[in-house]
């Protein structure tokens, strides 16, 4: 639908007129995220708006409202499902400028933040201070908090810290009809709170469909003094499951628990050649401890021995220096993906699937089998510590019949993934990619979903066409 | 039609895989925050992703070479901080400087632009003496009147130049070399050469300190980064051939002071790498350049050469600031630290950022001043806020560029901004030109100012002497 200008003015009157973009080379570059979906086809939105306060968002909102036109909300745009482009035209909200860090409430185990601060920013906020916030996204340097509170994301650290979910105290959060309210309680700062509907749980991975978040209070925690990293080569396969098995049993819980397979080895060496991996490795386990250092040194001694036990080679490092060298290149190796297969790119779908943890040798034997039917290199790694395995498909973007069997291929480790009882998506959402298993998934819960999409946003203007609503 | 005369050379318009270095970026966004035109202006097309978003779109055929995507593409100071971020590897500044040259070739110039690059870029810079001339032009306006009288007529951009250029010395020769020593090769440059002669004549003096025999061979000339990252790599090919052959005739590292450059010499090899003659020659010159701070540390330089400063007096709070074809291309960041942190009375103190641009960025701060002076400005803040009162850089154009910001914002008296070779060398307690150079001459503007002084004398404040010696 073509915006009329004079809406182009008055969003310019809202936000200045050099936040409001229209030109092809500005909107070129909203039309995609690093998605699968919108690599094979970009979805340009007709205006880019780019507020700075969250009353600019609200009649943002309501003035689009009025003229009928779409209104997707978009971070930094490093999701991976599509989720923050605007599939059926109208104003992407480009979030941002919207950054700051409000409150800084130590004492109360509390910040207040805007959607638009990215995650290691925080981090360096909150470091110097003693606190953290524990979700770790591979994307912290790029990752807007807005966005992984849209999606519910996390990363390694959810086996012992858990979710975004579990740190969200109250959100500020513009409904579709231009109203703003506060969910958690609209002045309350309690750590703990069960009056009413919890608000808060629903618009936590709700994608932009329901509003647009526009302040964050989020619960921090103080940060462990120290860190260790133990990494384990495991000749086989089925060794990791015990190992893992083993490390829960004896009453430990690290924070993080990472799988690597063959080819994720390679990357890691790539990206950290003199790390202690042989790529002749079936999979490697890499444990991340945290606590005081006496806790860390008997955690990481306890976990080396189970390992050793199992035959696996292991290497345990205490030092900060080198434990945040494993990890950080641990991060990177997603996105490194491509490094391993010149010539060819990431695909980023089928990406994200989760299963049971004692699922996870067999989930990594089936993924390697379909990646042989499909001949494409396919790299796994993930939290095998809560039973998320991100399959790095790998594909010649100039070769048609490869991006037919990669589509393939993404179709069947979601199908693999509810097939073992477990999700399509574990930490990046549904967006556009996974639109359509959000039935399969949840069956009869998904009308309900329709029918609180309905009564929030009776036109469907927020963030149309995403995840099957 | 071309914008550019051909040269009949067998150089690629782009390389052979450019559609597949495209789609190389998985578009994760590790780029953006590292990206100073993401910093000064927040839009998504003025990041790199977005930028490359923009090659392919073009490639592709989505977007029309337009003046509008010229203009995206113009905004890029090609600083490749985004490089270094980059997980996957995409080699952005490459991409960058074909897309230049296809624009070029797409979509041409106003003939008066074209007429004026070439001008500037084949008529001036790679002529020393059209270049000398200019200088002496400019140092006369400088010295006289005319400035008052002339200054308001002046067209902005030759009026930005103006701003640009610091109080200028006379030239004078290099100092002549020492029979003995580790051979190197001195890479004179163009720019420098004509409006920097005292951080040459200083560069080389710490090279024969550091006990190199310095060879400055005839028939270099400009080593071609502004005709590359306007988009003309025939011109740039054109340069490095002639620059090869010059080199050629000399032994040891090919030393240069400009970040710039460096980068440029380093790249000859991929430039001539489809010229089946060349490329090993080319590549073999390549091999051979450093950094002047390279050069000093591996003579480990620093330790004997600096004087001792007077007994209680305050340290100088010196702040480096990395020259982006120096950290991001050739990767060298620790050894100008190491040589600063060794320095007497020093303490050295880490600029947030130091993979963001100052702005210079070649000839950029001429085209897009506005971008430009908001990086400065954060630069010379940052480095106020720490305290620093003394600004080292070791690439000209940062030099430049920073120096006239600390004119415009009127902040001469609490920084200074100096080139690691000219503050390197009003450091120094030695004078070893005075062996090799009966003329006098090879002393280096600043060593004079402390010669005055008594270059046995406690060094009170370096950056008096070293201003003093700007302002010869």
């Amino acid at each position: 639908m073509p915006i009329q200008p004079s809406l182009c003015d008055r969003l310019a009157a809202v936000v200045g007129r050099e936040h409001v973009l229209h030109r092809p080379v500005d909107l070129e570059t909203y039309a995609y995220d690093c998605s699968f979906a919108t690599r094979l086809q970009p979805y340009r939105p007709d205006l880019v708006v780019r507020p700075g306060a969250a009353a600019e968002v609200a009649a943002i909102v309501a003035l689009a409202g009025a003229a009928g036109v779409p209104v997707t909300p978009r971070g930094a745009g490093s999701g991976q499902t599509g989720g923050a482009v605007a599939v059926k035209g109208g104003i992407v909200v480009d979030l941002l400028r919207l950054n700051r860090v409000l409150e800084t409430d130590l004492p109360n185990l509390q910040v207040l933040i805007e959607p638009g601060v990215v995650h290691r920013r925080l981090d360096e906020h909150l470091a110097p201070r003693g606190f953290f916030f524990p979700p770790d996204p591979g994307s912290s340097q790029m990752c807007t908090l807005g966005g992984m509170v849209a999606n519910n994301s996390s990363g390694m650290r959810a086996v012992k810290y858990g979710t975004t979910r579990n740190y969200v105290l109250g959100l500020e959060v513009v409904l579709p009809d231009g109203r703003l309210i506060w969910t958690g309680g609209h002045n309350s700062r309690a750590l703990k709170s069960v009056t009413g509907y919890d608000l808060t749980s629903l618009f936590v991975g709700s994608e932009g469909t329901l509003g647009i978040i526009t302040k964050i209070r989020l619960k921090v925690l103080p940060r462990p003094a120290a860190r260790g990293v133990v990494l384990a080569g495991f000749a086989a396969l089925d060794d990791t499951g015990q190992a893992v098995a083993a490390v829960f049993g004896c009453g430990l819980l690290p924070a993080a628990i990472e799988i690597l397979d063959a080819l994720a080895i390679r990357g890691i060496l790539l990206i950290q050649p003199d790390a202690p991996l042989s790529p002749s490795y079936a999979a490697v386990l890499l444990f991340e401890l945290d606590g005081s250092p006496a806790a860390v040194a008997e955690q990481a001694g306890a976990v080396a021995r189970i390992c050793t036990d199992l035959g696996a080679e292991v290497h345990a490092s205490t030092e900060p220096t080198r434990a945040e060298q494993l990890l950080a290149a641990r991060r990177l190796v997603g996105t490194a993906a491509a490094r391993i297969c010149p010539g060819a790119s990431r695909v980023y779908d089928g990406e994200d699937i989760s299963v049971p943890i004692a699922c996870i040798p067999a989930a990594l034997r089936r993924i390697q089998a379909l990646a042989g039917e499909m001949d494409l290199p396919v790299m796994t790694y993930g939290h095998v510590g809560d039973g998320n395995l991100h399959a790095a498909v790998m594909a010649d973007f100039r070769d048609q019949g490869a991006l037919r069997r990669a589509a393939a291929l993404a179709a069947r480790l979601h199908e693999l993934a509810l097939e073992l009882g477990g999700s399509v998506s574990a930490e990046h959402g549904v967006g556009l990619s996974r639109a359509a298993y959000v039935g399969r998934e949840h069956g009869a819960a998904l009308d309900v979903m329709r029918t609180v999409k309905q009564a929030l946003d009776p036109r469907g203007l927020l963030n149309p066409g995403k995840m099957d609503l | 039609m071309t914008a550019w005369p051909r040269t009949g050379l067998p150089l690629p318009e782009s390389s052979p895989d450019r559609h597949g270095e495209l789609l190389a970026c998985v578009r994760c966004s590790a780029c953006r925050e590292t990206c100073p035109t993401y910093i000064t202006e927040g839009r998504e097309a003025a990041t790199p992703r977005g930028r490359i978003a923009l090659m392919l779109a073009e490639h592709e055929g989505r977007i029309a070479p337009n003046a509008a995507l010229r203009a995206e593409i113009d905004l890029c100071l090609g600083c490749r901080a985004c490089e270094a971020a980059c997980p996957v590897g995409v080699p952005y500044g490459r991409l960058l400087e074909e897309t230049r040259a296809r624009l070029a070739d797409r979509l041409p110039r106003p003939w008066w632009q074209r007429w004026l690059r070439r001008l500037a870029l084949d008529g001036l810079i790679v002529h020393p003496r059209r270049l000398s001339a200019v200088a002496a032009l400019a140092r006369l306006y400088q010295r006289t009147r005319l400035a008052r009288l002339l200054g308001p007529l002046l067209p902005a951009p030759i009026s930005r130049l103006h701003a640009l250029l610091p109080p200028l010395s006379r030239p004078r020769p290099l100092p002549a070399g020492a029979a003995e020593g580790r051979p190197a090769a001195f890479f004179s440059g163009c720019v420098a050469a004509a409006f920097l002669p005292a951080t040459n004549h200083a560069s080389v003096t710490l090279l024969q300190a550091a006990g190199y025999k310095v060879d400055i061979p005839a028939g270099q000339t400009c080593c071609g980064a502004l005709h590359s990252h306007s988009g003309d790599l025939h011109g740039a090919a054109r340069l490095a051939r002639q620059n090869i052959a010059a080199f050629a005739r000399t032994e040891g590292p090919i030393v240069t002071n400009s970040a710039g450059c460096g980068a440029m010499l380093r790249a000859y090899g991929d430039l001539l790498a489809a010229d089946p003659v060349d490329k090993d020659r080319a590549a073999a010159a390549a091999a051979r350049v450093c950094d002047l701070s390279q050069a000093l540390s591996s003579a480990d330089f620093a330790a004997g050469h600096a004087r001792q400063r007077a007994a209680g007096a305050a340290p100088v709070t010196v702040a480096y600031q990395d020259a982006c074809h120096l950290r991001n291309v050739q990767g060298v960041w620790r050894e100008p630290r190491r040589l600063l942190a060794a320095l007497p009375g020093h303490r050295l103190v880490e600029l947030p950022e130091p993979s963001v641009c100052c702005g210079a960025a070649g000839i950029y701060n001429l085209m897009h001043p506005a971008v430009a002076a908001q990086l400065q400005a954060r630069k010379l803040q940052a480095a106020l806020a720490l305290g620093a009162e003394v600004l080292v850089t070791a690439n000209p154009g940062c030099l430049l560029h920073l120096q006239a910001g600390v004119r415009r914002l009127g902040l001469a008296d609490r920084l200074q901004v100096t080139h690691l070779a000219d503050y390197l060398s009003s450091c120094s307690g030695r004078r070893p030109k005075q062996i090799n150079d009966p003329t006098g001459l090879a002393a280096t503007q600043s060593s004079k100012t402390s010669t005055n002084s008594g270059s046995k004398q406690a060094l009170a404040s370096p950056r008096k002497s070293a201003s003093a010696a700007a302002d010869e």
